[in-house]
Protein backbone atom coordinates (compact mmCIF):
# COMPACT_ATOMS: atom_id res chain seq x y z
CA UNK A 1 0.00 0.00 0.00
CA UNK A 2 1.50 3.37 -0.56
CA UNK A 3 2.97 5.85 1.63
CA UNK A 4 1.99 9.56 1.94
CA UNK A 5 4.16 12.02 3.13
CA UNK A 6 3.25 15.74 4.66
CA UNK A 7 4.41 18.84 2.75
CA UNK A 8 4.04 20.77 6.00
CA UNK A 9 6.56 18.08 8.54
CA UNK A 10 7.62 15.37 6.49
CA UNK A 11 5.27 12.90 8.59
CA UNK A 12 4.86 9.92 7.00
CA UNK A 13 1.54 7.88 6.71
CA UNK A 14 2.57 4.64 6.64
CA UNK A 15 -0.88 2.10 5.85
CA UNK A 16 0.64 -0.52 7.37
CA UNK A 17 0.86 1.31 10.78
CA UNK A 18 -2.12 3.31 10.74
CA UNK A 19 -2.76 6.00 13.27
CA UNK A 20 -3.63 4.15 16.79
CA UNK A 21 -3.94 7.14 18.69
CA UNK A 22 -6.27 8.63 16.61
CA UNK A 23 -8.60 5.37 16.21
CA UNK A 24 -7.17 4.38 12.70
CA UNK A 25 -6.70 0.66 12.62
CA UNK A 26 -3.48 -0.50 10.99
CA UNK A 27 -4.12 -1.59 7.24
CA UNK A 28 -6.21 1.28 6.73
CA UNK A 29 -5.31 3.24 3.08
CA UNK A 30 -4.45 6.34 3.00
CA UNK A 31 -7.74 7.23 0.65
CA UNK A 32 -10.00 5.56 3.18
CA UNK A 33 -8.66 8.24 6.08
CA UNK A 34 -11.74 9.92 7.36
CA UNK A 35 -11.70 13.44 5.62
CA UNK A 36 -11.39 15.55 9.17
CA UNK A 37 -7.96 13.21 10.13
CA UNK A 38 -5.12 15.09 10.40
CA UNK A 39 -1.12 15.11 10.31
CA UNK A 40 -0.24 13.51 14.40
CA UNK A 41 2.33 15.83 13.66
CA UNK A 42 1.14 19.00 12.56
CA UNK A 43 -2.25 19.25 11.87
CA UNK A 44 -3.03 19.98 8.36
CA UNK A 45 -5.40 18.02 6.39
CA UNK A 46 -5.12 15.26 4.17
CA UNK A 47 -4.76 17.92 1.32
CA UNK A 48 -1.46 18.56 2.27
CA UNK A 49 -0.04 15.23 1.91
CA UNK A 50 1.35 13.94 -1.39
CA UNK A 51 2.49 10.44 -2.51
CA UNK A 52 5.36 9.21 -0.51
CA UNK A 53 8.27 7.77 -3.26
CA UNK A 54 10.61 6.53 -0.71
CA UNK B 1 3.35 36.62 -24.16
CA UNK B 2 1.89 38.88 -21.60
CA UNK B 3 5.57 40.19 -19.38
CA UNK B 4 5.12 38.43 -16.26
CA UNK B 5 4.77 40.78 -13.24
CA UNK B 6 7.38 40.22 -10.78
CA UNK B 7 6.98 38.37 -7.62
CA UNK B 8 9.16 38.68 -4.55
CA UNK B 9 8.33 36.87 -1.22
CA UNK B 10 10.58 37.94 1.96
CA UNK B 11 10.90 34.94 4.57
CA UNK B 12 11.19 31.22 3.95
CA UNK B 13 9.51 29.65 6.66
CA UNK B 14 5.56 27.70 5.96
CA UNK B 15 4.16 31.08 4.56
CA UNK B 16 6.86 32.18 2.42
CA UNK B 17 8.44 29.22 1.55
CA UNK B 18 4.69 27.51 1.10
CA UNK B 19 3.74 30.13 -1.34
CA UNK B 20 6.87 30.08 -3.60
CA UNK B 21 6.47 26.14 -4.02
CA UNK B 22 2.93 27.15 -4.90
CA UNK B 23 3.48 29.48 -7.11
CA UNK B 24 5.84 27.87 -8.84
CA UNK B 25 4.04 25.27 -9.36
CA UNK B 26 2.13 27.14 -11.37
CA UNK B 27 4.97 28.63 -13.46
CA UNK B 28 4.36 31.68 -11.81
CA UNK B 29 8.14 33.13 -11.40
CA UNK B 30 8.67 34.09 -8.06
CA UNK B 31 12.18 35.17 -6.00
CA UNK B 32 12.49 34.27 -2.26
CA UNK B 33 14.43 36.40 -0.14
CA UNK B 34 15.37 34.93 3.47
CA UNK B 35 17.81 35.03 6.33
CA UNK B 36 17.50 31.23 7.18
CA UNK B 37 20.61 29.70 5.52
CA UNK B 38 20.33 25.64 6.48
CA UNK B 39 17.11 25.24 4.38
CA UNK B 40 13.22 25.31 4.07
CA UNK B 41 12.66 23.48 7.59
CA UNK B 42 8.96 22.66 9.78
CA UNK B 43 9.03 24.75 12.55
CA UNK B 44 6.15 22.65 14.94
CA UNK B 45 8.99 19.68 15.06
CA UNK B 46 11.42 22.11 16.78
CA UNK B 47 9.57 21.45 20.15
CA UNK B 48 9.76 17.52 19.13
CA UNK B 49 13.90 17.25 18.76
CA UNK B 50 15.21 16.61 21.82
CA UNK B 51 13.46 13.04 22.53
CA UNK B 52 14.09 11.71 19.37
CA UNK B 53 17.68 12.28 17.45
CA UNK B 54 16.39 12.15 13.94
CA UNK B 55 13.83 14.43 14.37
CA UNK B 56 16.52 17.22 13.61
CA UNK B 57 17.43 15.45 9.94
CA UNK B 58 13.64 14.65 9.26
CA UNK B 59 12.47 18.67 9.94
CA UNK B 60 14.67 19.55 6.62
CA UNK B 61 11.70 20.04 4.16
CA UNK B 62 13.42 21.31 1.54
CA UNK B 63 17.01 22.17 0.62
CA UNK B 64 17.40 25.58 -0.81
CA UNK B 65 18.44 23.13 -4.46
CA UNK B 66 15.18 21.53 -4.35
CA UNK B 67 13.63 24.63 -3.66
CA UNK B 68 15.74 26.11 -6.98
CA UNK B 69 14.67 22.73 -9.00
CA UNK B 70 11.01 23.38 -8.05
CA UNK B 71 11.52 26.80 -10.14
CA UNK B 72 11.86 29.37 -7.10
CA UNK B 73 14.61 31.41 -7.60
CA UNK B 74 16.15 31.90 -4.12
CA UNK B 75 18.66 34.24 -2.29
CA UNK B 76 19.56 32.88 1.24
CA UNK B 77 21.45 34.27 4.27
CA UNK B 78 20.02 37.71 3.00
CA UNK B 79 18.23 40.14 4.57
CA UNK B 80 15.90 42.45 3.41
CA UNK B 81 16.86 46.17 5.10
CA UNK B 82 14.15 48.05 3.64
CA UNK B 83 10.95 48.61 1.47
CA UNK B 84 11.04 51.56 -0.88
CA UNK B 85 7.29 52.00 -2.13
CA UNK B 86 7.99 54.78 -4.25
CA UNK B 87 10.23 53.00 -6.39
CA UNK B 88 8.84 49.48 -5.82
CA UNK B 89 12.31 47.51 -4.77
CA UNK B 90 13.58 46.00 -1.64
CA UNK B 91 17.17 46.67 -0.51
CA UNK B 92 18.88 43.51 0.59
CA UNK B 93 22.36 42.77 1.69
CA UNK B 94 23.74 39.58 2.36
CA UNK B 95 27.80 38.75 4.25
CA UNK B 96 29.33 38.96 0.72
CA UNK B 97 27.13 41.86 -1.08
CA UNK B 98 23.92 43.65 -1.10
CA UNK B 99 21.69 45.33 -3.82
CA UNK B 100 17.94 46.15 -4.82
CA UNK B 101 15.56 43.97 -6.26
CA UNK B 102 12.66 45.26 -8.34
CA UNK B 103 8.77 44.12 -7.46
CA UNK B 104 5.43 44.74 -8.98
CA UNK B 105 3.88 42.52 -6.21
CA UNK B 106 5.87 42.09 -2.52
CA UNK B 107 4.87 39.39 -0.14
CA UNK B 108 5.82 40.21 3.77
CA UNK B 109 6.22 36.49 5.37
CA UNK B 110 8.60 37.62 7.73
CA UNK B 111 7.14 35.66 10.60
CA UNK B 112 7.91 35.92 14.28
CA UNK B 113 10.04 36.10 16.60
CA UNK B 114 10.13 34.59 20.81
CA UNK B 115 8.81 37.35 22.42
CA UNK B 116 10.88 38.55 25.24
CA UNK B 117 9.37 40.73 27.66
CA UNK B 118 11.23 44.17 28.54
CA UNK B 119 12.74 43.76 31.83
CA UNK B 120 14.28 40.60 30.73
CA UNK B 121 15.87 41.86 27.89
CA UNK B 122 19.34 42.75 29.46
CA UNK B 123 19.27 39.13 31.12
CA UNK B 124 19.20 37.53 28.12
CA UNK B 125 21.94 35.67 27.62
CA UNK B 126 21.08 33.69 31.14
CA UNK B 127 18.32 31.75 29.18
CA UNK B 128 17.74 30.04 25.45
CA UNK B 129 14.84 29.77 23.19
CA UNK B 130 13.28 27.57 20.82
CA UNK B 131 12.34 29.43 18.03
CA UNK B 132 14.56 28.76 14.60
CA UNK B 133 16.35 25.95 13.46
CA UNK B 134 19.22 28.35 14.60
CA UNK B 135 17.76 28.07 18.23
CA UNK B 136 17.17 24.53 17.89
CA UNK B 137 21.53 23.93 17.15
CA UNK B 138 22.03 26.19 20.23
CA UNK B 139 20.04 24.29 22.57
CA UNK B 140 20.76 20.26 21.58
CA UNK B 141 24.28 20.17 22.50
CA UNK B 142 23.45 22.22 26.24
CA UNK B 143 20.36 19.97 26.84
CA UNK B 144 23.14 16.95 25.91
CA UNK B 145 25.22 18.41 28.92
CA UNK B 146 22.65 19.13 31.44
CA UNK B 147 23.21 17.10 35.04
CA UNK B 148 20.50 18.16 36.83
CA UNK B 149 18.03 19.98 35.50
CA UNK B 150 16.02 22.41 32.96
CA UNK B 151 13.76 24.93 33.83
CA UNK B 152 10.98 25.96 31.63
CA UNK B 153 9.83 29.39 32.22
CA UNK B 154 6.31 29.56 30.04
CA UNK B 155 3.13 27.02 30.57
CA UNK B 156 2.02 28.04 27.15
CA UNK B 157 1.54 25.13 23.89
CA UNK B 158 5.63 25.46 23.21
CA UNK B 159 6.76 25.51 26.83
CA UNK B 160 4.16 22.09 27.69
CA UNK B 161 5.64 20.74 24.53
CA UNK B 162 8.96 21.33 25.12
CA UNK B 163 8.35 19.92 28.66
CA UNK B 164 7.23 17.08 27.35
CA UNK B 165 9.93 15.91 25.01
CA UNK B 166 12.68 16.78 27.43
CA UNK B 167 10.89 14.45 29.97
CA UNK B 168 10.93 12.03 27.38
CA UNK B 169 14.33 12.60 26.60
CA UNK B 170 15.35 11.66 30.70
CA UNK B 171 15.44 15.05 31.74
CA UNK B 172 14.09 16.56 34.97
CA UNK B 173 12.03 19.33 34.18
CA UNK B 174 10.51 22.06 36.17
CA UNK B 175 8.32 24.55 34.39
CA UNK B 176 6.70 27.59 36.08
CA UNK B 177 3.48 29.18 34.48
CA UNK B 178 2.02 32.83 36.10
CA UNK B 179 -1.79 31.86 35.86
CA UNK B 180 -3.34 28.87 37.38
CA UNK B 181 -4.20 26.53 34.83
CA UNK B 182 -1.39 24.69 31.58
CA UNK B 183 -2.43 26.30 28.52
CA UNK B 184 -5.14 27.98 29.35
CA UNK B 185 -5.66 30.00 26.24
CA UNK B 186 -5.71 26.97 24.09
CA UNK B 187 -7.54 24.43 26.72
CA UNK B 188 -10.75 23.98 28.64
CA UNK B 189 -10.29 24.10 32.54
CA UNK B 190 -10.81 20.11 32.20
CA UNK B 191 -8.38 19.44 29.80
CA UNK B 192 -5.79 21.92 31.65
CA UNK B 193 -6.16 19.69 34.99
CA UNK B 194 -5.65 16.80 32.57
CA UNK B 195 -2.29 17.86 31.09
CA UNK B 196 -1.41 18.99 34.39
CA UNK B 197 -2.01 15.23 36.03
CA UNK B 198 -0.66 14.01 33.06
CA UNK B 199 2.72 15.93 33.57
CA UNK B 200 3.16 15.07 37.34
CA UNK B 201 2.19 11.73 36.95
CA UNK B 202 5.49 11.46 34.45
CA UNK B 203 7.12 13.77 37.32
CA UNK B 204 7.56 16.96 35.63
CA UNK B 205 7.78 19.52 38.44
CA UNK B 206 4.42 22.15 37.74
CA UNK B 207 5.03 25.54 39.30
CA UNK B 208 1.24 26.72 38.51
CA UNK B 209 0.55 30.79 39.67
CA UNK B 210 4.32 31.65 39.41
CA UNK B 211 5.61 34.84 38.24
CA UNK B 212 8.69 34.69 37.67
CA UNK B 213 11.41 37.89 38.29
CA UNK B 214 14.01 37.78 36.34
CA UNK B 215 16.99 35.71 35.95
CA UNK B 216 20.74 35.37 37.01
CA UNK B 217 23.76 33.20 35.43
CA UNK B 218 21.96 29.61 35.89
CA UNK B 219 19.14 30.63 38.42
CA UNK B 220 15.18 31.65 37.72
CA UNK B 221 14.00 34.22 40.00
CA UNK B 222 10.78 33.82 41.88
CA UNK B 223 8.59 36.06 44.01
CA UNK B 224 9.18 36.46 47.71
CA UNK B 225 13.64 37.01 47.25
CA UNK B 226 13.38 32.92 46.20
CA UNK B 227 15.46 31.14 43.80
CA UNK B 228 15.40 28.15 41.58
CA UNK B 229 18.88 26.86 40.16
CA UNK B 230 18.99 25.04 37.11
CA UNK B 231 22.10 23.62 34.35
CA UNK B 232 19.19 25.79 31.74
CA UNK B 233 17.04 28.07 31.69
CA UNK B 234 14.48 28.01 28.47
CA UNK B 235 12.10 30.76 27.82
CA UNK B 236 8.71 30.18 25.94
CA UNK B 237 5.77 33.26 26.70
CA UNK B 238 4.76 33.85 23.61
CA UNK B 239 5.46 35.07 20.23
CA UNK B 240 6.23 38.61 18.42
CA UNK B 241 5.54 39.36 14.76
CA UNK B 242 8.34 40.54 12.83
CA UNK B 243 6.48 44.12 12.17
CA UNK B 244 10.14 46.50 11.81
CA UNK B 245 10.08 46.74 8.03
CA UNK B 246 6.65 47.11 7.54
CA UNK B 247 6.33 49.87 10.20
CA UNK B 248 9.77 51.28 8.90
CA UNK B 249 8.05 51.86 4.91
CA UNK B 250 4.89 53.43 7.04
CA UNK B 251 2.67 50.31 6.18
CA UNK B 252 -0.07 50.11 9.20
CA UNK B 253 0.89 47.91 11.71
CA UNK B 254 -0.67 46.94 15.22
CA UNK B 255 0.63 43.94 16.60
CA UNK B 256 1.05 42.40 13.76
CA UNK B 257 1.39 43.92 9.91
CA UNK B 258 -2.01 44.82 9.38
CA UNK B 259 -3.60 43.36 6.45
CA UNK B 260 -7.41 42.92 4.68
CA UNK B 261 -9.14 40.08 3.99
CA UNK B 262 -7.66 40.27 1.24
CA UNK B 263 -4.31 39.90 3.07
CA UNK B 264 -3.18 42.95 1.63
CA UNK B 265 -1.45 45.86 3.62
CA UNK B 266 -2.35 49.52 3.44
CA UNK B 267 -0.36 49.42 0.36
CA UNK B 268 -2.07 47.90 -2.83
CA UNK B 269 1.19 45.96 -3.89
CA UNK B 270 2.36 44.67 -0.71
CA UNK B 271 0.51 41.26 1.02
CA UNK B 272 1.58 40.00 4.54
CA UNK B 273 0.64 36.20 5.76
CA UNK B 274 1.84 33.61 8.10
CA UNK B 275 2.50 34.80 12.03
CA UNK B 276 3.62 38.38 10.82
CA UNK B 277 -0.22 39.40 9.49
CA UNK B 278 -2.41 40.90 11.31
CA UNK B 279 -5.91 40.28 9.06
CA UNK B 280 -9.03 42.35 10.41
CA UNK B 281 -7.06 42.61 14.04
CA UNK B 282 -6.49 38.63 14.04
CA UNK B 283 -3.57 36.85 13.82
CA UNK B 284 -3.18 33.24 12.70
CA UNK B 285 -0.33 31.81 14.00
CA UNK B 286 -0.62 28.15 13.21
CA UNK B 287 0.14 25.88 10.43
CA UNK B 288 -3.61 25.62 9.39
CA UNK B 289 -4.60 28.99 9.23
CA UNK B 290 -1.27 29.77 6.93
CA UNK B 291 -1.72 26.96 4.44
CA UNK B 292 -5.13 28.28 3.82
CA UNK B 293 -3.43 31.95 3.32
CA UNK B 294 -0.86 29.87 1.33
CA UNK B 295 -3.66 28.07 -1.03
CA UNK B 296 -5.47 31.58 -1.51
CA UNK B 297 -2.65 33.91 -1.75
CA UNK B 298 -1.67 31.57 -5.02
CA UNK B 299 -4.86 31.65 -6.42
CA UNK B 300 -5.62 35.95 -6.25
CA UNK B 301 -1.91 36.07 -7.28
CA UNK B 302 -2.64 33.51 -10.28
CA UNK B 303 -6.16 35.31 -11.32
CA UNK B 304 -7.51 32.29 -9.64
CA UNK B 305 -9.77 34.08 -7.57
CA UNK B 306 -11.29 37.07 -6.83
CA UNK B 307 -13.16 36.46 -3.67
CA UNK B 308 -11.50 37.67 -0.03
CA UNK B 309 -9.79 35.28 2.05
CA UNK B 310 -12.14 33.92 4.94
CA UNK B 311 -10.83 31.88 7.57
CA UNK B 312 -12.44 28.70 8.68
CA UNK B 313 -12.60 26.47 11.73
CA UNK B 314 -9.26 25.67 12.78
CA UNK B 315 -8.89 22.85 14.56
CA UNK B 316 -5.54 22.28 16.59
CA UNK B 317 -3.93 19.90 18.66
CA UNK B 318 -0.84 19.75 21.40
CA UNK B 319 2.12 17.64 20.65
CA UNK B 320 2.33 15.92 24.03
CA UNK B 321 3.91 12.14 23.69
CA UNK B 322 1.32 10.29 25.63
CA UNK B 323 -1.36 12.42 25.50
CA UNK B 324 -4.53 13.29 23.24
CA UNK B 325 -5.42 17.28 23.72
CA UNK B 326 -7.63 18.84 20.95
CA UNK B 327 -9.04 21.98 20.80
C1 LIG C 1 8.54 25.42 18.85
C2 LIG C 1 7.32 25.70 18.00
C3 LIG C 1 6.34 24.71 17.87
C4 LIG C 1 5.19 24.95 17.10
N1 LIG C 1 4.27 23.94 16.97
C5 LIG C 1 3.17 24.14 16.21
C6 LIG C 1 2.22 23.09 16.00
O1 LIG C 1 2.35 21.98 16.53
N2 LIG C 1 1.15 23.33 15.21
C7 LIG C 1 0.95 24.55 14.63
O2 LIG C 1 -0.02 24.72 13.91
N3 LIG C 1 1.85 25.56 14.78
C8 LIG C 1 2.96 25.38 15.55
N4 LIG C 1 3.85 26.41 15.73
C9 LIG C 1 3.60 27.69 15.04
C10 LIG C 1 4.06 27.63 13.59
O3 LIG C 1 5.32 27.01 13.54
C11 LIG C 1 4.13 29.02 13.01
O4 LIG C 1 2.83 29.56 12.99
C12 LIG C 1 4.68 29.05 11.59
O5 LIG C 1 5.91 28.39 11.53
C13 LIG C 1 4.84 30.47 11.08
O6 LIG C 1 5.38 30.46 9.79
P1 LIG C 1 5.81 31.79 9.05
O7 LIG C 1 6.28 31.38 7.71
O8 LIG C 1 4.74 32.79 9.15
O9 LIG C 1 7.01 32.41 9.91
P2 LIG C 1 8.50 31.87 10.25
O10 LIG C 1 8.55 30.42 10.28
O11 LIG C 1 8.90 32.67 11.45
O12 LIG C 1 9.37 32.35 9.02
C14 LIG C 1 9.75 33.69 8.86
C15 LIG C 1 10.90 33.77 7.89
O13 LIG C 1 11.17 35.15 7.57
C16 LIG C 1 12.56 35.36 7.55
N5 LIG C 1 12.78 36.80 7.75
C17 LIG C 1 12.23 37.61 8.69
N6 LIG C 1 12.63 38.89 8.52
C18 LIG C 1 13.44 38.90 7.43
C19 LIG C 1 14.16 39.90 6.73
N7 LIG C 1 14.13 41.19 7.11
N8 LIG C 1 14.91 39.55 5.64
C20 LIG C 1 14.95 38.25 5.25
N9 LIG C 1 14.28 37.26 5.85
C21 LIG C 1 13.54 37.57 6.94
C22 LIG C 1 13.08 34.44 8.62
O14 LIG C 1 14.44 34.16 8.43
C23 LIG C 1 12.21 33.20 8.37
O15 LIG C 1 12.72 32.46 7.32
C24 LIG C 1 5.01 26.19 16.48
C25 LIG C 1 5.99 27.20 16.61
C26 LIG C 1 7.13 26.97 17.36
C27 LIG C 1 8.18 28.06 17.49
ZN1 LIG D 1 2.37 17.25 9.26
Amino acid sequence: MQKYICIVCNHIYDPALGDPDSGIAPGTPFDQLPDDWSCPDCGVTKEDFELYAG
Amino acid sequence: MQPQSKIVIIGSGMAGSGLALELAARQIPVTLITGETAGYYSRPLLSHAFSDQTTKDRMMLKSWKDMETAGVTVMTGTRVLSINREEKSVLWESNSSSGELPYDQLVLATGSDALIPGPWKAQKTHFSLLNSYNDLENLLPKVGEVQNSIAIVGGGLIGCEVASDLNKAGKKVTLFHGVDRLMERQLSESQSAELLAHFQFLGIDIRLNTMVKGFEPGKVLLPEGDSFSADLILVAVGFLPRTELAKQAGLETGRGIKASDFLKTSDDSIFAIGDTAEINGQIYAFVLPIRSQVKWLTDYLSGKTTEPWTPGVYPAKAKIHGLQLKW
